[in-house]
């Protein structure tokens, strides 16, 4: 077997993704090429590569000892800390990744970005690769095969414990060699990193109320349907259009009449009253945010117009709505109850915009056609939402949250920092979803990478021919329980409560020994009785963290405990200075876990007596 | 030759600092380091070109060539190039001769 063939069965058997991708590759849709690429000898036996590029040589190791540069140039990153994230741009011949390997601890993760295919291509046939492609800790994206994939690795991957201590690399001479490249990984980290520390405002400004919402919202399981109940009632012949409460909705809302009963409508939770009030009634209303204020729902106490919600949407909205409550989940507890009573969860990745968790359910649904109306994300002089609400907001103290984007002409415009994260987040899921149209039906405002713009006129004349009837959807929709099943879930919810009192009871431990351990483990060498409590402690945790019911809890712990969750796993050279600093951090979090637990117990009890 | 001898230390001392920072890509840093260890070099040279015997010239022969390959790599701003010279064939130079100054007294 030659390097190519066994590279590409180490790839097959440990990133089938990417050979699946390697399989399909248009070789002319690199965007880098190279004029030429060989690999030559070096005086220790190594081989070194040398590119020409832009009419330009470069030679990408040194001709010496290629190995030892690169562990000279691997000394300069230093992995005292866990869990660190490492993003390396260029893979080159991959001897620098390997010498960051090398130094790398078990949990630590590297994601190497590589600009140009054809250097890919030529190691893959030169060199013996094993070392990093058989590794777990490395994930290889290509420009051109699967860079996409690189943003959305990097959110999976990067979170509280590890924002702080990430090491961003770059190939020596990279940068300078492939600069378009380079910026746009750049702009991909720096949008990742935004993405996790808005997701972690999030988390820390709803803690407590997500927790409320999941709990109260149990009720509405009773006579719900879920997202796949929904897939399997609709039709998906006819265009999705999705309208947002961008001012542009105004412009558009004869055209969205003219649509009505020939495409499904599906309306965010803030544009509802409008619609209403012109005299449109959308098919369905999607809401998620656990503090929406009603006003931005609606004042009507008679909507029966079914709604698309999480569990942990804002539990007012549930409780004035009227009509069919159609469930989506994000994992974690809610989830387990479908599990529990042998369902698939209707799983539904989240997002800070309703928009495009709407969009995201219409491809859930099947829809091949999804239609963004109102999707404006830039300001229309000062308007922010349709209805012409000036943004109050918006005066020269908060000049800093706005951004500029591209706009749907080419020419820049006036956006908020929120709205372009919306907007790489509908590029990224565009890229995705390959097979579905996505048209922005507007006339001005940002442009979404991906989607053709089209005003909403052409797109209603040329797409919106057949015909929909959303109350014969509704006729045919099942509900997910049974009552046998909801009797289940109430049993099954009542165990819980037993896991809570189990998880106080650890938790109160846990921070008794951690006192302990602070007065008696001084120095490095650690006694038999410091040992075991470490291992009580071990396993606490991993009891802790293994109940359904923690993924309630974590963002209430979250929010208690953010600044020691965020030094968690960074250390110093002082072996007796970090033993002191995990235990006083660990104390702190298991002080918030029993908060959190305290806080649900009794929200516990209250809703399942409204099974 | 003791004057010799410590300047043969300090600069070896110099090119692995040297060479570190280039290799690293501290470039900045890395030609600082560079001024001091081509100051030491001159000095060496210096005191290699004032001694009679054949051996010495001998030295000093092969530190101008060796220095020449580095500055035509310095001159295409091709830094690791220059490390790699200083590294591989400058060091090993002034440690041969190290050895023999050693071995001299």
């Amino acid at each position: 077997m030659n390097y190519f063939e066994m590279n590409l069965e180490y790839i097959k058997n440990y990133n089938v993704h990417l050979y699946n991708k390697l399989e399909k590759l248009d070789i002319n849709a690199n965007s880098n090429k190279l004029d030429s690429i060989e690999s030559v000898d070096t005086k220790d036996g190594n081989k070194a590569v040398y590119i020409s590029f832009n009419s330009v040589t470069y030679r990408l190791n040194s001709i010496y000892r290629p190995i030892e540069e690169a562990k000279k140039w691997a000394e300069q990153f230093k992995f005292t800390n866990i869990n660190t994230i490492v993003t390396m741009f260029g893979f080159g011949n991959g001897i620098f990744a390997k010498a960051l390997l090398e130094n790398m601890g078990e949990k630590d993760v590297l994601l190497i970005y590589e600009p140009c295919y054809e250097i890919f291509l030529h190691v893959l046939h030169n060199y013996d690769l094993s070392g990093l492609l058989m590794s777990k800790k490395v994930f290889l994206f290509i420009e051109g095969i699967n860079d996409v994939d690189f943003h959305q690795a990097l959110n999976q991957i990067l979170d509280i414990t590890n924002l702080k201590t990430q090491i961003q690399s770059i190939y020596p001479n990279y940068d300078n060699i492939f600069k378009e490249s380079f910026y746009k990984f750049y702009d991909n980290l720096k949008e990742s990193i935004t993405t996790v520390r808005v997701n972690l405002n999030t988390t820390i400004h709803f803690g407590q109320r997500y927790i409320e919402n999941n709990l109260k919202n149990l009720q509405y399981l009773n006579n719900s349907s879920s997202l796949f109940d929904l897939k399997e009632a609709i039709t998906t012949e006819v265009p999705a259009i999705v309208v947002a409460a961008g001012p542009s909705v105004q412009d558009n809302i004869e055209e969205l009449k003219r649509a009505k009963g020939h495409a499904v409508i599906f309306a965010v939770d803030r544009v509802l009253d409008y619609l209403l009030n012109s005299g449109l009634e959308p098919d369905f209303v999607v809401t998620i945010d656990p503090k929406k204020d009603l006003k931005y729902f609606t004042e009507r106490t008679d909507v029966t117009i079914p709604l698309l919600c999480y569990m942990e949407s804002n539990q007012d909205i549930l409780n004035i709505h009227k009509g069919k409550k159609i469930i989506c989940t994000n994992g974690g507890f809610i989830d387990n109850l479908y599990i529990q009573e042998k369902k698939t969860p209707p799983f539904l990745i989240p997002s800070g915009s309703v928009a495009i968790v709407a969009y995201s359910a219409c491809i859930k649904l099947g829809f091949k056609r999804v239609i963004l109306v109102g999707q404006d994300l830039a300001y229309h002089g000062n308007k922010t939402h349709v209805g012409y609400v000036i943004d109050k907001n918006n005066t020269s103290d908060k000049e800093q949250m706005n951004v500029m984007t591209e706009g749907i002409d080419g020419n820049p415009v006036k956006s908020r920092y929120d709205w372009k994260e919306f907007i790489i987040r509908y590029q990224d899921l565009i890229g995705l979803n390959k097979d579905v149209e996505v048209i922005d039906a507007k006339e001005r405002g940002a442009r979404i990478k991906g989607a053709i713009v089209m005003p909403l006129k052409e797109v209603v004349d040329k797409y919106c021919t057949g015909d929909f009837d959303r109350d014969a959807v509704l006729k045919n929709l099942k509900t997910t329980f049974t009552s046998e099943e909801i009797q289940d879930m109430k049993e099954y919810l009542k165990s819980n409560l037993d896991i809570i009192e189990n998880i106080q009871e650890k938790a109160k431990k846990a921070m008794k020994d951690c006192d302990t351990l602070l007065k008696t483990s001084k120095g490095c060498v650690l006694s038999k009785k410091d040992k075991d409590m470490i291992k009580r402690l071990s396993k606490s945790n991993k009891y802790i963290e293994s109940q359904k019911i923690y993924s309630l809890m974590d963002a209430f712990i979250t929010a208690k405990s953010v600044q020691q969750l965020s030094d968690i796993y960074q250390f110093t050279d002082d072996i007796s200075e970090n033993n002191k600093n995990t235990y006083e951090k660990s104390k702190f979090i298991y002080q918030a876990i029993l908060e959190a637990a305290d806080y649900i117990y009794p929200r516990l009890e209250n809703a399942i007596s409204y099974f | 030759m003791e004057a010799l001898i410590k300047k043969i230390d300090e600069s070896i001392n110099m090119i692995n600092k040297t060479t570190d920072l280039f290799y690293q890509e501290k470039i900045s840093e890395g030609y600082n380091a560079l001024n001091v260890t081509l100051s030491m070099i001159n000095t060496i040279a210096g005191l290699l070109y004032e001694q009679q015997e054949e051996e010495y010239r001998d030295y000093f022969s092969k530190l101008n060539v060796i220095l020449k390959e580095a500055m035509d790599a310095l001159e295409m701003k091709d830094l690791i190039m220059l490390a790699d010279i200083f590294q591989y064939e400058l060091k090993e130079l002034f440690e041969d001769l190290h050895k023999y100054l050693k071995q001299k007294k």
